[in-house]
């Protein structure tokens, strides 16, 4: 009698690691993926602005030049016209002059770095905001459940725009750090609740009861347990909260509270353009474009991750 | 704002529901104005239509409705048409319009003893608009300027060539000896003969208030004003409205509007759209330079805008007393570094390069031409001979109204090429010159615009740059210039009688302000304003900029206009 061979157990290629799951599932949305292919353009242009402007594009984002002279089609113009009309598009100015002869790429470049410097720290700082006081209310309860849930229902009974007016407001205008306290101070609530409820759901499974009776204490639970278990809701949060943010930081600048001329923002470019819009069309255009497309690609980011985490969501819709 | 909702999914309904609103509004505002049904222009073919209501808009409220303490262009024509006094400006455009009249005085006045007595009869029919309803008599004028020390008026130093003002602006005394009220004579007594006193006194400094209301409302009298004038305020409600209601108790020729409202907190933009779509008929607004641009290439609305010279300099100030301006070689070098030219373009070309303080139009104004920069070698080389070899850092304050922040934004950059290295501090206009008008907040350095209140040189040089009339509150010497030989001139010029002798000595003070350097002129400014085809009365007085009382709607025309979709001209036109 022949022995039957004995089966060799192999591993499924088909069987990944969680995170490559994700990243498949995330790559399979054409949606997201351009959504990521243009934030990472706009991000590599923006730490590269000071390389992009002064050797590739030759300009400068600060430099006036009002009363320069360019050749367009052989014929020598003003950079700004006698009655203050700026240069429209043109080889030396590809997206046309601000009111006071600027080049607008390079603002817009440069604008970049200050709109997802501030969105992104803004998020960041929320997130850390948020997480230790979600944790707190949901793991704890009690008083401190009370106490930070009420005070999360309060802040957020205030309309956002006008808490991050008078913020901005009672703060120092124009400055980048207190534009990013600004941000966090008024997102940190949102998480805070999706926090707390995810907590209070984990906290009463098995893992954390097995964690408890091995001896583990409440940071390690916390710690070890419970976060990494928020890191879906937290990546699906940080990317659309971003979104808000540039929005955010957009409509302050745009109203004067936010960043100041000369320094470029997305948002003080729109409205130093307005007096001339209808004119010099290219002025708020095309911040405005940037700022659409940024804040589309953050949430088609976001909702592709969302996705790609909880696929049951997808299907279920 | 965009929140994602908890586990929601924000796509792209919060974003149309965020782009959408702002391409509506910009639909909107491209969309060509309906074709105007009026002729137009300022001028009206028909007889003039009395009664009706009219809107006016502006960006930012008055600075005060007390004719003591409100001394801001764009509010002048709203106090000027409420509180009238002794004298007023021929209604006129032009220099006919600095001809003299009588107003609330029954004529011209009497002089006498060699100039230094000035006789007025308040009229009989002069009285306070409802619901004081009495007469006016000398005493109100009297009480109302010795009220402007006790308030510490912009105005107070226009008056201290009269007897007793003086020692008044020392705190010595409260009550003006040289001002005597009997019944309904007038009679100002002065230190020497001065020929520019009946334009100072035509000033709305001097309107009568009523004692027993500024008593009743010491504190808001702009809530509780009562007229003398062809209009009255009915409604105050800051950042929202003034609404002015034409005066049944004015004794002069009354204002062919029933009512004009003025709305507040309407930008400049938005009020050109207003007044094209017919919802608003005008404004105390600088036309924006695209709808400049665009309206004056429109064949009908053309006619509508009004470009007028502004008897207007608009300049920076730097504090004498203040480092590194108490150096005059610093001022200069400021002068030196401002390119001119650059910051006329910010005004679409509404304005002259200013090389000289005085402006054109005004009498004595010769053009100079100095610091036609930049020279930013020279301004370096004034710098380090100043003692700041490694430049200097200041703070530049101004005014957030169109096109302020871009026109600084400007300076700013033509300041830093020469090592003045400038922080921008900007401000609503009311809260900002306030601010810069109070001495003890020791503004080093600012932007200002000083229109002419009279057409007399000394406008200019008594007010903003006297020593003698340096105050702690309301003061608009902002520069804090004191040069006791340009005090003497300017005082000596306003005490000689002879136009001529006057205008001569104004050349020579203009020359040693620009050799001094306590301010930086940089343009002369032409005002653009913009009126509905419906509105008729519009035209820039020199000294009033717009009198509103003579507002009217013009008639409908006797057969509708046909219109013509998406075009902008009358169909009659």
């Amino acid at each position: 009698m022949s022995a039957e061979p004995i089966p060799v157990l192999a591993l499924d290629p088909a069987v990944r690691s969680p995170a490559a799951d994700v990243w498949r599932r995330f790559a399979a949305d054409p949606w997201a993926m351009s959504g990521l292919a243009f934030l990472a353009l706009m991000l590599l242009a923006a730490l590269a602005a000071p390389l992009l402007v002064k050797d590739v594009l030759h300009q400068s984002a600060f430099r006036q030049r009002v009363m320069d002279r360019v050749t367009v089609g052989g014929r020598e113009v003003d950079v700004v016209s006698d009655l203050g009309i700026p240069i429209g598009p043109t080889p030396e100015f590809p997206l046309g002059a601000d009111l006071v002869g600027r080049d607008v790429l390079s603002r817009i470049i440069y604008g970049a770095r200050i709109s997802l410097a501030i969105s992104g720290f803004g998020t960041l700082l929320a997130l850390l905001l948020g997480l230790a006081a979600g944790l707190l209310a949901g793991f704890y309860r009690g008083v401190w459940d009370t106490v930070i849930s009420r005070f999360v229902d309060a802040m957020m009974a205030i309309p956002v725009l006008l808490l991050a007016i008078a913020l901005a407001s009672v703060l120092r205008q124009g400055n980048l750090l207190m534009m990013v306290l600004i941000l966090a101070l008024v997102n940190w609530t949102y998480l805070a609740r999706i926090v707390r409820a995810e907590v209070l759901s984990l906290r009463e499974r098995d893992f954390v009861e097995a964690a408890r009776a091995l001896g583990a204490n409440d940071a390690a639970i916390l710690a070890k347990h419970l976060l990494p278990n928020l890191v879906g809701p937290v990546i699906v949060f940080a990317t659309l909260s971003m979104a808000g943010n540039i929005l955010l930081e957009s409509a302050l600048s745009f109203l004067g509270v936010g960043i100041q001329p000369p320094t470029p923002s997305w948002g003080n470019m729109i409205q130093e353009g307005l007096p001339l819009y209808n004119v010099a069309w290219w002025i708020t255009l095309f911040p405005g474009i940037a700022i659409i497309l940024t804040v589309l690609s953050l949430n088609l980011v976001g909702d592709g991750v969302k996705h790609a985490l909880d696929p049951r969501a997808r299907s279920a819709a | 704002m965009s929140k994602p909702a908890a586990g929601g999914r924000p796509g792209i309904a919060p974003l149309l529901a965020r782009v959408l609103p702002l391409l509506v509004t910009l639909a909107g505002c491209m969309r060509g104005a309906a074709p105007p049904a009026y002729v137009a222009g300022p001028a009206l073919e028909g007889p003039k239509h009395r009664g009706g209501r009219a809107v006016f808009v502006r960006e930012e409220d008055p600075d005060f409705l007390d004719p003591a303490l409100s001394y801001g262009s764009y509010t002048g024509p709203v106090i000027e048409s409420v509180f009238r006094t002794l004298l007023d400006y021929a209604n006129a455009p032009g220099m006919a319009g600095t001809r003299l009249v009588p107003e609330l005085a029954q004529s011209l006045p009497e002089v006498r003893e060699g100039g230094t007595l000035y006789c007025f009869r308040v009229r009989r029919d002069a009285r306070f608009s409802p619901p004081l309803r009495r007469h006016i008599t000398a005493a109100d004028f009297k009480y109302a300027m010795e009220r402007l020390y006790k308030v510490g008026s912009p105005g107070c130093n226009f008056y201290r060539g009269i007897v007793g003002v003086r020692r008044v602006l020392a705190g010595q005394n409260s009550v003006i000896p040289g001002i005597i009220a009997r019944g309904d004579s007038l009679y100002f007594r002065l230190e020497r003969p001065d020929p520019i006193f009946t334009s100072v006194l035509a000033l709305p400094f001097t309107a009568p208030v009523p004692r027993e209301v500024i008593e009743r409302h010491p504190n808001d009298f702009s809530q509780h004003t009562v007229a003398t004038g062809p209009f009255m305020i009915t409604e105050f409600v800051p950042r929202r409205r003034v609404v002015l209601v034409r005066n049944p108790d004015y004794c002069g020729e009354p204002a062919w509007l029933d009512t004009l409202e003025l709305r507040l907190g309407v930008s400049p933009l938005n009020a050109v759209a207003l007044i094209r779509r017919g919802l608003a008929d005008g404004g105390f607004f600088e036309v924006p330079p695209g709808d400049f641009v665009r309206l004056e290439s429109d064949p009908y609305w053309k006619n509508q805008v009004m470009v007028a010279d502004g008897i207007n300099t608009e300049y920076l100030f730097m504090n004498a007393g203040i480092k590194p301006f108490d150096d005059v070689r610093v001022r200069q070098a400021v002068n030196w570094a401002l390119d001119r030219r650059a910051i006329v373009k910010m005004y679409a070309g509404k304005a002259t390069v200013a090389g000289e303080f005085l402006p054109p139009s005004m009498p004595g104004y010769e053009p100079l031409a100095r610091y036609q920069g930049p020279d930013t070698a020279r301004a370096r080389r004034l710098l380090r001979e100043a003692g700041y070899p490694q430049g200097v850092d200041v703070t530049l304050y101004g005014w957030t109204v169109e096109p302020g922040p871009r026109e600084l934004a400007l300076v700013q950059q033509q300041l830093t090429d020469v090592g003045i290295r400038v922080r921008l501090d900007l401000g609503e206009t009311a809260g900002y010159t306030s601010m810069a008008e109070n001495v003890s907040n020791h503004v080093a350095f600012g932007i200002y615009g000083w229109y002419a209140d009279y057409v007399d040189a000394s406008n200019f040089f008594d007010p903003l740059l006297n020593g003698h009339r340096i105050q702690a509150i309301h003061n608009i010497n902002l520069s804090l210039f004191d040069d006791s030989k340009t005090n003497e001139m300017i005082e000596r010029a306003m005490a000689t009688p002879d136009d001529s002798a006057r205008i001569a000595l104004y050349r020579k003070i203009d020359r040693r302000v620009m050799d001094l350097a306590p301010v930086a002129p940089m343009i002369h400014l032409y005002e653009s304003r913009l009126y509905s085809p419906r509105l008729g009365g519009w035209y820039r007085h020199v000294t009033r900029l717009i009198k509103l009382e003579q507002l009217y709607l013009k008639s409908a025309p006797r057969e509708p206009p046909v219109a013509t979709r998406g075009s902008t001209r009358p169909a009659h036109g």
